[in-house]
């Protein structure tokens, strides 16, 4: 069988990081092909280089043996490439046909054909084994049916090559059901899927292939009946953690924090309590729920249940000025979005925090303030031309050195840090380990949510995994292993 | 390479550039006179604009600082007519100016709906209130005694002056030097940073439209004492010459940047502009034109500054590049 599409040696770099490093696979009609691989692998990198919303910086993309034009999303749209985004692209308050016809509805003259728009989208539906009514309004449908009428938009527009990003993430088993025998009538019309998912127990029951992708690198591509879960996640992590990470001189003390039965729309009964002196890890994929746990924490994020303890005293009015009032402090994974001023300078951005310590009463003593900000430039070696220069002007690391300075003058007594390195450089990830080491051993509490395996094994003291807002695994530093902590990430806690 | 001009380096540029502008085409703009003139001129509205610069600087906007300056007028006359002792009377005016700012903060804080939509409402709820108050008829027969604060003099300096100054002082007090100034540039700059740094943005917010509130009273104080007798229009269309002058002094009504100094700049710009081009001749209506290219000047200012440094940053960068390919 002649593959429909061919990927040769793509790759895509950006500063600091290769993304995807010579990638090459085939996927055939009638197929659906699966991709894993672990949180920064270099699965959205390719979708989207495929999809044309991202130029690759090397390697061709061969659809029908014709090679194709990247980084045009139009060019890949008439090669019947199609995505199906979880972020739907429809048209809410108008009816499900005019949404699949959008742009070249069926016309006499200038007045649209209702009829023969909607007779042309109840003979798609019933292709794919699907009863909608075209009259309906798409705001009114489920999510899930938003997503079978993406996917029918796409296949009449003779899409031939589908990718599926996490399209079960928000169904319902039934759901699930309905959209996987979608999913076999598409396979049998000859289309070709290419499914990305973290549910393995999915790929299992509807891929037949599986290409494993890890660091930016395709590790193999192979049948699905060649493999068992044990084996696949094996596959998936791959290589042996060699980095080094600072020791830590920490005696871990008496519980000082603890979260009890925590609910949101996106948490599920989320409890852990911390030590004084412990480095917690919490692992799992992107949106699992652990930034939104931190987030629910500090108040920031409504709950709809939930007690949060300090030194074994409930706080009753959970909201962010009181939480840090009462000595719990978050650094934000959104560091533009979350943390940082950017207009401000690097002084106002360090002392807003604690400005009134540096007061004689309301009035802020400059010396005070400045030789605080002094004193955390130099301890944690902050690089700046001037105290009084835009902070966003800074690199990325010296960024998060600020952030970290300012949360370090106030002396919290649990400090989470979610994603502490993201997007920074080597030598800076050293010294922020640092940082935390210290902290611990000054007898500090500390949440670090990370995705970066690594950084999590080599710096926690145990591991809470979360998966699809719940916590799905808790490890002991005894137990730690790459392949445990995939495991219970990829765990799919609501049945299927 | 870093280019730095600050936002607030054209506002001075401009002012210097009028001043001089003016005082060759007019022999009487630089008199000692003159000069103490506009200052006395502006005051009204440099203590308004004050109030604003909080409200701007936390990111928001108040439309209503016209109908709060009527219906205080008004409020004073009232109660002033019916017996109640002028400076009482007074300092009632300032508390409903505050309240009205009260108003104001509480809706935009509990809806976290835009400022602008919610003060053009309930600058049109006091609008009205002052004219139906006042029968839309202007009310006079004031206590001379508050006519000290709009035309008397403190030595050579005029009272309004005074005030005008007492009040700049206050506000650079609070932004420049109290620790709580920091939390408006703070809100105004990242309001979900703010947020998860334990600051309580609604409280600031609020006492951003109290403060503004506050001001505004004081400025209708002067106001009234300045002309003697309450009219239900004196304060409408006010709030374009206090936006234009906080805009004037570097505030993006996004939020973040600004300071009163730079705001009394931007006043500053509006009074010479008032003062000098009646000197030379020109309409009323020519001067509402100018102050119009005015304020789209400044407002062009920062986009084109940008695109120039870009452009320079631009050049640099491939030179460098050139550089590295040889």
């Amino acid at each position: 069988m002649e593959p429909i599409l061919k990927i040769n040696h793509l790759t895509k770099i950006y500063p600091g990081v290769v993304a995807l490093d010579h990638f090459s696979d085939e996927f055939y009609p009638g197929q659906v092909h699966a991709i894993v691989g672990e949180n920064g692998a270099g699965k959205s990198t390719l979708i989207k280089m495929v999809s044309g919303a991202v130029k690759p910086d090397d390697g061709e993309i061969i659809v029908n043996g014709q090679k194709m034009e990247t980084g045009n999303p139009m060019i890949s749209q008439e090669n019947g490439i199609a995505v199906i985004y979880q972020d739907f692209s429809l048209v809410m308050p108008m009816t499900v046909s005019e949404n699949i016809f959008l742009g070249r509805e069926p016309k006499n003259g200038i007045i649209l054909n209702r009829k023969e728009m909607n007779d042309l989208a109840l003979k798609e539906f019933k292709a794919l084994g699907l009863s909608i009514d075209p009259n309906e309004i798409v705001g009114n449908l489920s999510n899930s049916y938003m997503q079978l009428v993406e996917i029918v938009r796409a296949i009449s527009k003779n899409a031939k090559i589908l990718i599926m990003d996490e399209p079960t993430s928000t169904l319902s088993t039934s759901e699930v059901k309905l959209l996987f025998e979608v999913i076999s009538n598409l396979k049998q019309k000859g289309v070709a899927i290419i499914y990305i998912s973290h549910r393995l127990d999915e790929i299992f029951e509807m891929a037949d292939r599986v290409t494993i992708l890890r660091d930016g690198q395709k590790v193999t591509t192979e049948l699905t009946s060649n493999l068992d879960h044990n084996k696949l996640i094996r596959l998936m992590v791959g290589r042996e953690l060699t980095e080094e990470y600072p020791q830590r001189n920490a005696t871990i003390g008496e519980e000082v924090f603890e979260i009890k039965n925590l609910y949101s729309d996106k948490l599920h009964n989320i409890s852990f309590k911390v030590r004084k002196g412990e480095v917690l890890g919490l692992g799992g994929l992107v949106g699992s729920g652990r930034s939104e746990t931190a987030m629910s924490i500090l108040g920031y994020l409504p709950i709809d249940r939930g007690q949060v303890f300090i030194e074994g005293k409930e706080i009753k009015r959970i909201s962010p000025s009181e939480i840090i009032k009462n000595g719990i402090g978050l650094i934000c994974e959104d560091r533009k979005r979350l943390s940082l001023f950017q207009g401000s300078s690097v002084k106002f951005n360090f002392s807003i925090l604690t400005i009134k310590e540096y007061c004689d009463w309301i009035v802020v003593n400059k010396k005070k303030e400045l030789d605080a900000v002094n004193a955390y430039k130099e301890a944690i070696n902050i690089k700046t031309s001037s105290l009084d220069e835009a902070v966003a002007d800074l690199s990325g690391g010296n960024q998060q050195k600020v952030v970290i300075s300012r949360w370090l003058a106030s002396n919290m007594k649990v400090l989470i840090f979610d994603e502490p390195t993201q997007g920074i450089d080597v030598g800076a990830r050293f010294e922020i380990y640092k940082i935390i080491n210290d902290l611990a051993a000054r007898g500090m509490a500390i949440i670090m949510i990370s995705s970066d395996m690594s950084e999590l094994l080599g710096m926690s003291d145990r591991i809470l995994v979360y998966s699809e807002g719940r916590i799905s695994g808790e490890l002991q530093k005894e137990e730690f292993s790459q392949d445990l902590v995939l495991q219970y990430a990829s765990k799919a806690v609501k049945p299927l | 390479m870093k280019i730095k001009v600050s936002k607030t380096t054209g506002i001075y540029l401009a002012l210097l550039m009028l001043f001089i502008v003016f005082s060759i085409a007019s022999p009487v703009f630089l008199t000692f006179d003159n000069l103490i003139t506009v200052l006395r001129q502006i005051a009204v509205l440099g203590v308004c604009a004050t109030g604003m610069t909080f409200v701007a600087i936390s990111g928001g906007v108040d439309l209503s600082v016209g109908s709060i300056i009527s219906l205080v007028g008004i409020t004073i006359g009232i109660l002033n007519n019916r017996g109640v002792d002028v400076w009482v009377a007074a300092l009632l005016g300032v508390l409903l100016a505050v309240c009205a700012g009260a108003f104001n903060g509480f809706i935009v804080t509990r809806t976290n709906l835009a400022p602008m939509i919610i003060t053009l409402g309930t600058g049109q709820i006091l609008k009205g209130l002052s004219y139906t108050l006042s029968n839309g008829l202007p009310i006079g027969g004031l206590d001379q005694r508050l006519g000290f604060l709009g035309k008397g003099y403190v030595g050579i300096i005029p009272t309004p002056v005074i005030i005008l100054l007492i009040v700049v002082a206050i506000g650079i007090f609070i932004l420049k030097f109290s620790y709580f100034g920091r939390y408006f540039y703070a809100i105004g700059g990242n309001n979900e940073a703010a947020r998860l740094q334990g600051i309580d943005v609604k409280k600031v917010r609020l006492a951003s439209f109290l403060l503004c509130g506050f001001f505004t009273g004081i400025s209708a104080i002067v106001m009234l004492a300045r002309v003697s007798s309450a009219q239900p229009g004196t304060g409408i269309g006010l709030e374009m010459d206090v936006m234009t002058a906080v805009i004037l002094g570097g505030v993006s009504f996004a939020g973040g940047g600004g300071s009163i100094e730079g705001t009394i700049a931007g006043v500053m710009i509006i009074g010479i502009l008032n003062n000098g081009l009646l000197l030379i001749g020109a309409t009323e209506h020519v001067q509402t034109m100018v102050k119009g290219i005015v304020l789209v000047l400044a407002l062009c200012f920062e986009p084109v500054q940008n695109a120039i440094v870009n452009h320079f940053i631009k050049k640099k960068r491939m030179q460098e590049q050139l550089k590295d390919a040889e």
